[in-house]
C-alpha cells in the first residue's frame, strides 16, 4: 500500500446535504413516502413503532451507522418512525449512486458502513431462511429467492405462490 | 497484490451450511449460487465478472447460506478479512463504491421479500 493514498481519518468529504435535528425531533413517520437514507454523523436516532400507549423501540442508530436505506432502493412507504435521541447531524443520501459516490469519497467510513450492511444482511437472511423452510414444509414445492431481484420463487406454480401473491396484493 | 486463484469449470467453492469467512471477487468467468431445497438444486443467481459473493460471512460468523460453483473456468480474488478488503479498495478505489451500492441493493431486495 502506498502511504500517500492513505485516507485522512475522520475528515468528511461530501457535497451531500447535512441536516441538523434537535432532541426528540421526528425525522420521518411510518407510512411516509420518503426515499432518503441517513447517515448519523453526530448524535443518535431511535427507530420505533407507535404502540397504543407508548413507543416501542426497534433500534438505536449510533454515530456512523445509517438508516432508511431500504426505501432508497425499494419504492415503498416507511415501515417505522425515526426521531433524534439527542441533537444530531445527519448526511442525507438520496440515491444509490449518491451512496456510491459518498463511499468513494470517504474511505475511512466505508469499512464501518459495509460491516453494518453485512450484519443486517445476515440477520435478514436468517429470517428469510425460516420463511422459506416453512413455505417448503407446507407443500412439496421448492422455494428460493433471487439475490439480484429479491423475488420469491416457488417452483412449480403452487398454492403457496398464489398465497404469496395475494399477500403482496393485500399489502399494496 | 492479492492472490488470484484459478478454478476449473464445475468446481464447488463452498457448500451451504459450511463455515467460511472468505469473500470472492470474480475476475473472469462466472459462479452459480444455489441452495438445495427438497433434494433439488435451486439457483439463486449467477455472479459474473467484477461482481462478488461470500461477503456476508466475512462480516459475521454465520454458516454459508448457499453453495457456490463455477460455471466456467474462473479466476477469483480471494479475500479473507476486512484488512485484505481495504487493501483491495486501495488498489481498485472504484470497487468500494460499487460494493456498497450492491450490498445495499441486496439488503433492500431481501428485506422486501420478507
Amino acid at each position: 500500500m502506498q502511504l500517500f493514498t492513505k485516507p485522512e481519518k475522520n475528515v468528511l468529504k461530501t457535497k451531500l446535504p447535512v441536516i441538523e435535528v434537535a432532541t426528540d425531533e421526528v425525522i420521518f413517520k411510518k407510512g411516509a413516502e420518503d426515499r432518503r437514507m441517513f447517515l448519523v454523523l453526530d448524535g443518535s436516532v431511535k427507530i420505533y413503532t407507535q404502540g397504543e400507549t407508548k413507543e416501542i423501540e426497534i433500534a438505536i442508530i449510533e454515530q456512523y451507522e445509517f438508516f432508511g436505506e431500504i426505501e432508497m432502493y425499494v419504492d415503498k412507504p416507511r415501515s417505522d418512525n425515526a426521531k433524534a435521541v439527542v441533537d444530531s447531524k445527519l448526511v442525507v443520501i438520496r440515491s444509490p449512486s449518491e451512496l456510491e459516490r459518498f463511499t468513494l469519497d470517504n474511505p475511512w467510513l466505508s469499512g464501518k458502513m459495509m460491516a453494518t450492511m453485512g450484519a443486517r444482511q445476515a440477520a435478514t437472511n436468517t429470517l428469510l431462511a425460516k420463511k422459506l423452510a416453512n413455505a417448503s414444509k407446507n407443500t412439496d414445492n421448492t422455494a428460493s429467492v433471487d439475490l439480484k431481484t429479491g423475488e420469491l420463487h416457488l417452483k412449480p406454480d403452487s398454492n403457496v405462490k398464489k398465497e404469496a401473491e395475494e399477500e403482496r396484493e393485500k399489502s399494496k | 497484490m492479492l492472490p488470484v486463484r484459478k478454478f476449473k469449470s464445475g468446481t464447488i467453492i463452498f457448500e451451504e451450511g459450511s463455515y467460511g469467512v472468505m469473500m470472492y471477487i470474480v475476475v473472469e468467468g462466472s459462479v452459480q449460487l444455489y441452495v438445495i431445497n427438497n433434494k433439488k438444486e435451486v439457483e439463486l443467481s449467477v455472479i459474473g465478472q467484477s461482481d462478488f459473493f461470500g461477503e456476508i460471512e466475512m462480516y459475521g460468523n454465520s454458516p454459508r447460506g448457499f453453495s457456490a460453483r463455477t460455471l466456467s473456468d474462473t479466476r477469483l480474488v480471494c479475500i479473507k478479512n476486512r484488512m485484505q478488503l481495504e487493501q483491495f479498495f486501495a488498489e481498485y478505489p472504484a470497487f468500494s463504491g460499487k460494493m456498497m451500492r450492491i450490498m445495499g441493493e441486496r439488503l433492500a431486495t431481501t428485506t422486501a421479500s420478507l
